[in-house]
């Protein structure tokens, strides 16, 4: 299994995924960063999991359901307040398909 | 060389709840934007997500009806990707454990089984709506967080008939499950078709395409077409399909690439740490057994049998749960099933029609309709008057016995009261008298016709004819 | 002038029409004001809120409405905690302007029960930083040698409480954010049960980690905040209803008596082998002799895969971080770039976001979308959850043996402004002590222990079973009442 990204095309493709842009500067030392951090990380790969079963909740409660009752939505004006573009009761973005 | 056409089908149902998935906004269709919205379904920074639990009850209806396995524990996944209709920038969506496994469908007229891959529970994002005016794009949350189950088929299908066809046996079964009220042109059905094409009788998949955007059975059945004839032509010229989603376009009828496989997304699903387990024991289940509706082909079978129906009316009372819920209710009050039907077929279907709307948005009390059927079977009410009340009963709510009294419909049954009509008839026109006596028999027709006038409609036709017949040879 | 160091007593006062609300406030409000440029503790005060808070509270408290031990006194929130009309940044450029409309219920709670909140502490960016360091607001300076860092991501909290400007505070803690500040501002601090305190409103930097809890000087005051906090709430499907101990654990039984009041306890004092400063293995026998003399007996507890706990923490942490964060798109909330630069949406997301975040933060939310990303999910991400299984066990085994387990919450005191920015790596291994109760749910307390040789506290940590919270709490009580905790003087003048 490949454990270690190749450095170069990874962070590139890691940074889309995450919505993020780097500049090359940063790129490279993130890169050496990532690099360091993963090497230490892999400590990790080598404890024998085969018996355990991965953690999702720390406490593992399980069924917290609410009863299908509406409670009215708060103010627009109050939701949208903290947006900067509106329009028409709308936020807004850049057009993005065409 | 001939291909044959592979089809599966990913369906998505917006559940009927009142309230959403994971907040307690309202679900309502077609409110002003951005008005049915909360901190937890607009994606706010610390806003958490509660299950509903009539989201799982719904989607153990649908595994029960199409026999999934219901899976003992289910759990949320975030699903990442960036979208401007996607607040929190992840769908919280079930991929590792869904909630039903291995269910199956039977197409109708005893057609082939097909496999259903897996049902599972997500969220729906919300809209964007191209401005028109500037280069933006506007968006309404309002149906962000409205439960949706996701049907996944397997590849079984082999023609747009066939995927016509299971869409209908599906939507029919998730209406009556009361659990969608699967309306295409509002989008709370919606259907991406995977098609593949392979030389017939291969028997490895070809490469398959989705297509996406069809807002209606027909699209669907048009798209199907046109992308199976496409990548056919493309097999036949010697070049190869490439793996590819495409998106329908209604205008153009014809389906375009969106994005190909290369540039697939990486949605980096991972158990949602903010959702608990759902752990569906077999008391739950047994729970939703007990209460779960009965199937429209059960329905079918049990017409025929119980009520001694024709496969004609059967087909269509079990094409709309409000319709068969009217017709059983009808007819058990009546006692007159066959009654029952016509009227419910013939008046009521045809006032649905002519206001255009839904058998559900009119309210017609089947009490009311079951003295309709009582009042003719008892002869007070000829079937012209029967009409007039049932159209008072259906426009106005009203009782049909009032309705009959008030406009003074019940039938004339006192045969000195009609007796004085009828004197009063051959009084007024001693020239059809004559005329009868004279051999002209027409004139008859025309004496029956002003007795029912002067009684108002009210009189029994062949009471009038007989009484008529009597005076004209006895005076 | 006031003169409380406990919560409790200035509650008391409060309740007793000794001191008023506003005069309580005032005072906090001119503490802040004195030392906002020395320690750069707060993000947000708003003067005028906390004095309407003020006649508010004193108004319900004039009506006779029960309100609370603690009601009227002033607590400082972090700024990752949601306040309706009161701007919560997270330290954070991205949120720098953002005011929510709704309390977190936390928030909602402390208000009920007649806190006067005085406004929003520094922090860590998005809580991602063990020094308060890394806040788009600048550094917070620690009280006690003020070229010296507070810890974090709680640091504003701790510098705030130690300093007397206010006497408690609300922290978050996700690997120690809570207890390795309050252990560096020589703070009492409590991360609770996962699951007791709701997380509804706090801005999530890992949500399967993420714990708020209350710091103060004393256990005791820590108590009584606690008791405000804790309890199930409907919109955090996280939260527990407050279970009881299980019947098999030993806990349970304990009762204490009169001079020994920790008699019955065993504590398993942790045995490791890294190194520590020489202040710390001090505070530690200190800790031990004085556990002894209350009556508990302390035996060493061996606790492997301490090592890789650190690893395991920081994947998870940083995958659901990932997922956490990705919502800052700047659409409905937080900063958005300017639209006319932007070529596409993929530009406009990505220009916001890394102008919005920094370096820290997208350090982090790059490492963990790898450990999510296709081909790296099972030996990374899954692989560190099978850990924090292998993690849960070996705690749930040692609490079968011993009580309570007894460790250092950090192996260093204070280090100087800058000193950790520079190593990533380092700076994520110093979390050590305190990752395992996040990553298995335990509450842990932080204890203060005394001062290095630059006069710089040094804290100890208990950690206990689920649900002993209360039991942690009342240890701490013993201790302190035993030997009560040295004050940060501030200004030259030592609080009494």
């Amino acid at each position: 299994m490949d454990k270690k990204p190749d450095a170069r095309t990874d962070i590139e493709r890691v940074a889309k995924l995450a919505g993020l842009a780097l500049d090359e500067t940063e790129r490279i030392e993130l890169e050496q960063e990532m690099g360091r951090i993963l090497d230490a990380f892999e400590a990790i790969q080598t404890v024998d999991t085969t018996a355990s079963a991965p953690v999702y909740h720390p406490l593992e409660q399980v069924n917290t359901l609410r009863p299908d009752e509406t409670q009215p939505s708060p103010e627009r004006s109050d939701l949208l307040a903290p947006a900067r573009c509106q329009k028409d009761g709308c936020l807004f973005v850049p057009r993005t398909v065409n | 060389m001939t291909y044959e056409t592979v089809i599966g089908l990913e369906v998505h149902v917006e559940l009927a709840t009142r309230s959403k998935i994971f907040c307690a906004c309202p679900t309502d269709f077609g409110q002003e934007a951005n008005t049915q919205c909360c901190p937890v379904c607009m994606g706010l920074p610390g806003a958490l997500p509660v299950l509903n639990r009539a989201v799982v009850d719904f989607a153990l209806r649908a595994c029960l009806a199409t026999g999934c396995r219901v899976s003992q524990v289910t759990r949320f996944d975030r699903k990442n990707y960036f979208y401007p209709d996607l607040p929190k920038a992840y769908q919280i969506s079930q991929l590792h454990q869904p909630i039903g496994l291995d269910g199956c469908l039977d197409l109708p007229d005893g057609g082939r089984r097909i496999r259903l891959r897996e049902i599972h529970i997500e969220e729906d994002a919300g809209k964007l709506i191209h401005d028109p005016w500037e280069d933006v794009t506007l968006i309404d949350y309002n149906r962000c967080g409205v439960p949706l189950l996701e049907i996944v088929s397997q590849p079984d299908l082999r023609s747009a008939e066939e995927a016509l066809a299971f869409l209908e046996r599906l939507r029919e079964i998730l209406l009556f499950l009361g659990i969608s009220d699967c309306r295409m042109q509002e989008g709370s059905l919606r259907a991406d078709v995977n098609i593949s094409v392979r030389p017939a009788g291969s028997e490895k998949l070809g490469t398959r395409t989705e297509i996406k955007n069809m807002n209606s059975f027909k699209a669907i059945g048009r798209a199907i077409a046109s992308e199976s004839r496409r990548q056919a032509e493309w097999l036949r010229q010697g070049r190869s399909v490439s793996q590819e989603t495409r998106r329908w376009d209604e205008n153009k009828d014809a389906s375009f690439a969106m994005r190909s496989k290369e540039d697939a997304q990486d949605y980096r699903y991972f158990p949602d740490p903010d959702l608990p387990a759902v752990v569906i024991d077999d008391a739950w289940i047994e729970r939703i057994k007990a209460s779960q509706p009965e199937l429209p082909a059960a329905k079918r079978q049990r017409y025929q049998a119980e009520f001694g129906l024709g496969d004609y009316e059967v087909s269509v009372l079990t094409t709309d749960p409000a319709l068969s819920a009217l017709f059983e209710q009808t007819a058990r009050l009546s006692g007159r099933p066959r009654d029952a039907a016509a009227w419910l077929m013939g008046e009521f279907l045809q006032a649905v029609k002519a206001r255009g709307s839904r058998p559900d948005e009119l309210t017609l009390d089947p009490a009311a309709l079951a003295r309709i059927i009582g009042m003719v079977e008892a002869g007070e009410l000829n079937r012209t008057a029967a009409r007039v009340v049932f159209q008072k009963v259906l426009d106005e709510g009203a009782d049909p016995d009032t309705a009959a009294d008030e406009a003074g419909l019940r039938r004339m049954d006192d045969p000195h009261a009609l007796r004085q009509v009828v004197h009063a008839v051959l009084e007024s026109c001693p020239d059809a008298v004559l005329d009868y006596r004279s051999g002209k028999r027409q004139a008859f027709g025309f004496l029956v016709g002003q007795v029912m006038r002067r009684s108002g409609q009210k009189a029994d036709p062949q009471q009038v004819r007989d009484l008529l017949k009597a005076t004209l040879e006895t005076d | 002038m006031l003169d409380f160091n406990q919560a409790a007593a200035l509650g008391q006062a409060i309740a007793a029409r000794q001191v008023s609300v506003r005069e309580a406030a005032e005072q906090s409000l001119k503490a802040v004001a004195c030392q906002k440029t020395k320690l750069n503790a707060w993000i947000t005060v708003d003067p005028d809120q906390v004095l309407r808070q003020a006649d508010d509270v004193q108004r319900r408290i004039d009506q006779g409405e029960a309100v609370s031990p603690l009601a009227g006194v002033p607590v400082a929130v972090k700024d990752n905690i949601s306040t309706r009309g009161l701007r919560t940044t997270c330290g954070s450029r991205m949120l720098a302007d953002y005011t929510p409309p709704y309390d977190a219920t936390v928030v909602a709670r402390l208000s009920r029960a007649g806190l006067v909140i005085l406004g929003k502490t520094n922090m860590d960016e998005f809580a991602m930083g063990s020094t308060t360091e890394t806040s788009w607001f600048g550094p917070t300076m620690n009280p006690w040698r003020p070229g010296h860092v507070p810890g974090g991501s709680s640091g504003g909290s701790a510098a705030a409480t130690a300093s007397g400007q206010v006497l408690l505070a609300l922290g978050s803690d996700t690997g120690g954010s809570i207890r390795q500040p309050c252990a560096w501002c020589g703070l009492t601090g409590l991360k609770p049960t996962y699951g007791t305190v709701s997380r509804y409103g706090l801005i999530a930097y890992a949500s399967s980690l993420d714990q708020i809890g209350p710091m103060a000087l004393t256990a005791g005051d820590c108590r009584i905040l606690y008791e405000i906090l804790a309890g199930p709430d409907s919109r955090d499907s996280t939260s527990l209803p407050d279970s009881p101990l299980p019947a098999d654990c030993k806990l349970k039984a304990w009762t204490g008596g009169a001079g020994r009041p920790l008699a019955g306890l065993t504590v398993g004092c942790l045995d490791d082998a890294a190194p520590v400063q020489p202040a710390i293995s001090a505070a530690r026998a200190a800790a031990i002799r004085q556990l002894e003399a209350l009556g508990a007996s302390v035996e060493p507890l061996a606790m492997p895969l301490l090592d890789e706990a650190v690893p395991a923490y920081y994947l998870i942490a940083t995958a659901e971080a990932s997922s956490n964060l990705a919502r800052f798109d700047g659409i409905r909330y937080g900063y958005r770039p300017d639209d006319a630069d932007v070529a596409d949406i993929g530009d406009y997301y990505a220009r916001g976001r890394s102008e919005g975040f920094g370096r820290e933060v997208r350090r982090r939310i790059l490492l963990g979308t790898f450990a999510l990303s296709a081909g790296f999910y099972d030996a990374w991400y899954l692989q560190a959850l099978k850990v924090r299984r292998l993690v849960c066990d070996r705690y749930a085994e040692a609490l079968r043996r011993v009580d309570l387990i007894l460790s250092p919450v950090s192996a260093t005191t204070a280090p100087p402004l800058g000193a950790s920015l520079a190593d990533p790596l380092a700076m994520y291994q110093s979390d050590r002590y305190t990752v395992a109760a996040n990553l298995t749910g335990l509450p842990a307390l932080a204890l203060p222990f005394g001062q290095d040789s630059q006069g710089l506290p040094v804290g100890m940590q208990l950690t206990g079973p689920s649900f002993s919270d209360r039991l942690l709490l009342a240890a701490g009580e013993h201790i302190q009442s035993a030997q009560p905790v040295t004050h940060c003087a501030v200004d030259g003048e030592v609080s009494a």
